[in-house]
């Protein structure tokens, strides 16, 4: 039954989820990436600073424009690393990306957030509107606890889905149009203490 | 050891193991195969065929939500449809509106780009960040669509070409 569940329902703890500091190697994290991939289906991790605040997200498509990066031409994977990379030059531009820290690639943490009692319709709300895939998620204290993302919005949407009636429940009638007026939409403001 | 004996189809899903469903299915049907997919084998997309099985599309996580949210305003925003706080006939028409679309009206057309299963793994990356897509198509010889290659995919050939760069320290 999905009436009343909040985001902390559905939301992955900060506890569980892969961690790596920032100043760590990008190639530590394509292990780990790799891994937990295959693992728990996990394609990002949060990198946090030194005193183990978190500092940002590394996500696969940033593995793959770091990579990318390296040549600003179309083509240049294929020179790069289609079988060149054993040559002087790229075994060189591949030894520099992989071990540079993952914060020269991952995306900084937004102040956008929700909060574990909110809805899971207003992390949807947000995914969509702010086009993020992965939205923290703050406790009463502004701490963040855990992370949501669009798959585990699912298990919502499919229960939704479950538990609707087919026919109109007894003894109810259609509402007015003043009725049927959208709700406030939660937009992509940050979300403040 | 990654490298040019690595082809695409080292690393793309066959097409014959990725969960499809029919454009004429309906939202509620997609989502309840997508929930299954994605618990089972961590798939989060759809492939969507037309009445000939050929295909037409892909439904993918954000597609399923961007309708919702294209839908719900009809019947009062997210909010006013997917609560439990107004059991009445709203809601139930609300819900019943979104369930009920069939997919075809929802889906991402297929993309014209395509790479051949004997491509470097390199050309299928470049593709995905340069067309900003998340879904690839893999061709065999006879144009037929082979596989598919997602990021994901492609991260044991990064593991391995970082693993086998000089100076590394695995």
């Amino acid at each position: 039954m999905a009436g009343g569940k909040t985001v902390k329902n559905f939301m992955v703890s900060f506890a569980d989820y892969p961690c790596i500091n920032q100043n760590e190697s990008l190639e530590r994290a394509v292990n780990i990436l790799c891994a937990l991939a295959g693992e728990k289906g996990y394609r990002w991790l949060t990198a946090l600073d030194d005193e183990g605040n978190i500092s940002g997200f590394l996500t696969l498509r940033m593995v793959l424009e770091s990579i990318s990066n390296i040549n600003s031409k179309p083509g240049k994977w294929l020179g790069f690393l289609g079988g060149a990379c054993h040559g002087p030059s790229g075994g060189a531009g591949l030894e520099h990306i992989k071990n540079a820290p993952v914060k020269k690639y991952m995306r900084p943490l937004t102040q956008i957030s929700v909060r574990e009692t909110d809805s899971p319709v207003q992390a949807a709300e947000i995914i969509i509107n702010c086009r993020i895939s992965i939205l923290p998620v703050r406790d009463k204290r502004n701490k963040i606890v855990g992370i949501v993302r669009p798959v585990d919005i699912l298990p919502f949407i499919n229960d939704l889905f479950n538990d609707a009636p087919v026919n109109p429940p007894p003894g109810t009638k259609e509402e007015s149009f003043l009725g049927r007026l959208a709700w406030p939409t939660p937009g992509c403001s940050p979300v403040t203490a | 050891m990654a490298g040019i004996l690595e082809t695409v189809k080292d690393f793309m899903i066959p097409f014959h193991d990725y969960p499809k469903i029919n454009e004429s299915a309906t939202l509620e049907e997609a989502v309840n195969i997508m929930y299954r997919m994605a618990r089972e084998k961590g798939y989060r997309w759809l492939v969507v065929l037309d009445e000939g099985g050929a295909i037409k599309g892909f439904l993918t996580l954000r597609n399923v939500f961007e309708a919702i949210s294209e839908l719900a305003p009809k019947a009062g925003g997210w909010l006013g449809v997917f609560t439990y706080n107004r059991p009445g006939f709203f809601y139930w028409e609300g819900v019943q509106l979104i369930k009920n679309t069939p997919i075809r009206k929802l889906i991402k057309p297929i993309v014209d780009v395509s790479v051949h299963e004997t491509d470097s793994p390199v050309k299928a990356a470049e593709i995905i960040i340069n067309r900003r897509i998340t879904i690839l198509p893999i061709m065999d010889d006879q144009n037929n669509i082979a596989g598919i290659v997602r990021p994901v995919d492609l991260l044991p050939f990064i593991v391995n070409l970082f693993d086998n760069t000089p100076g590394s320290a695995g």
